[in-house]
């Protein structure tokens, strides 16, 4: 299957702007989130766009949601002025 | 608690960046006062949000022909023009354990000292969340943390004057956006301080003083030669391309 590459933005009401630069084939094969929002510890923004890696380009959006969530969790990563429901939202867009 | 106040001070970007993340880690090993310092830049720059893309938020080929620096900041938030002489940084570096855990929290807390210092010049601003400060409901300053080994970095700007198509043609931003109608919006929502009081910029940094002093005990200082040096080697990776175009 041949690989595209999506993009795409979202404003989080009441929050930040978040972008998505999505490789994918079947499978979700590179995330890059971009925006003016803020994660702690730094490091987290990896771990939220490794925890979307390798999931089915299909995924339903609230698997997507998901997923960031329970690595979010599992690493103490906060967000602020974004949410994994915003995440995997603007995810989704990007591959739509 | 003792803290260090470093008096307004000139860098470039790349010193700017470096003197804090250097404080920070002086703090970490306990080498170092809970530290806030105040400072301008020379030559203006952008500075950009931790998780920001360069080529994305920022107009290099303009900021190179006007001279301008670019620099990613180890802290989140959005995209902000530095102008020399327009606006004052302030930075606040300590333990995160003096302040609350929540971050949200911790930026009411700390954005109150800029609120007091603008009090003292007869200007009432409001906090705005997540970071931004407000006065008559437009942003006269916005402000980002970082937290690493159990110190906290905040820091922010707070316009003094304001030069919004320079700004805007630094900024990568839509064409809708740079159109007079939306520059007009802009100059709508944002504000300075040299349009509200009749103040210097030095009149401003001793009231900015003021508030993030009250109530604190503090001795004026510089910083070590230890800090000087760590800072130069530093400001080395906030020049690079590596670092600032990682995003």
């Amino acid at each position: 299957m041949r690989e595209n590459i999506g993009k795409a933005s979202f404003k989080v009401p009441k929050g930040k702007l978040i972008t998505a630069k999505v490789v994918y084939g079947s499978e979700i094969k590179r995330v890059e989130l971009t925006g003016d929002f803020f994660i702690h510890p730094e490091e987290g923004l990896s771990v939220i766009e490794s925890s979307i890696e390798g999931m089915p380009s299909n995924a339903p959006e609230e698997d997507v949601a998901a997923e960031v969530q329970s690595a979010m969790d599992a690493n103490m990563v906060q967000a602020i002025g974004i949410d994994a429901s915003s995440v995997a939202k603007v995810v989704k867009k990007a591959m739509a | 608690m003792k803290w260090r106040v470093i008096s307004l001070e000139e860098h470039d970007a790349f010193s700017n960046m470096a003197i804090d993340e250097t404080i920070m880690a002086r703090i970490a090993n306990k080498e170092a006062h809970p530290t806030i310092r105040f400072y301008t830049w020379e030559p203006g720059a952008v500075s950009i949000g931790r998780f920001q893309s360069m080529a994305d938020e920022v107009n290099l080929e303009r900021c190179r022909s006007l001279g301008i620096d670019y620099v990613r900041r180890i802290t989140g938030g959005g995209a902000v023009y530095h102008s020399h002489g327009g606006e004052i940084t302030y930075s606040l570096i300590a333990p995160e354990k003096l302040f609350s855990k929540g971050i949200r929290e911790s930026y009411m807390e700390i954005c109150s000292y800029v609120i007091k210092g603008l009090e003292v010049l007869g200007i009432h601003a409001d906090f705005a969340p997540i970071n931004d400060i407000l006065v008559n409901g437009r942003k006269i300053s916005g402000s980002a943390q970082t937290r690493r080994q159990g110190v906290l970095l905040q820091h922010g700007t707070i316009l003094y004057k304001l030069d919004i198509h320079e700004m805007f043609s630094l900024l990568n931003v839509s064409s809708e956006k740079i159109s007079d109608k939306a520059i007009k919006s802009a100059e709508d929502r944002v504000t300075c301080v040299s349009d509200i009081a009749d103040v210097s910029l030095e009149g401003l940094y001793k009231a900015l003083l003021s508030g993030f002093t009250s109530g604190i005990d503090y001795e004026i200082s510089n910083l070590s030669k230890q800090e000087i040096d760590d800072a130069s080697d530093l400001s080395a990776s906030y020049k690079s391309a590596q670092w600032n175009m990682m995003r």
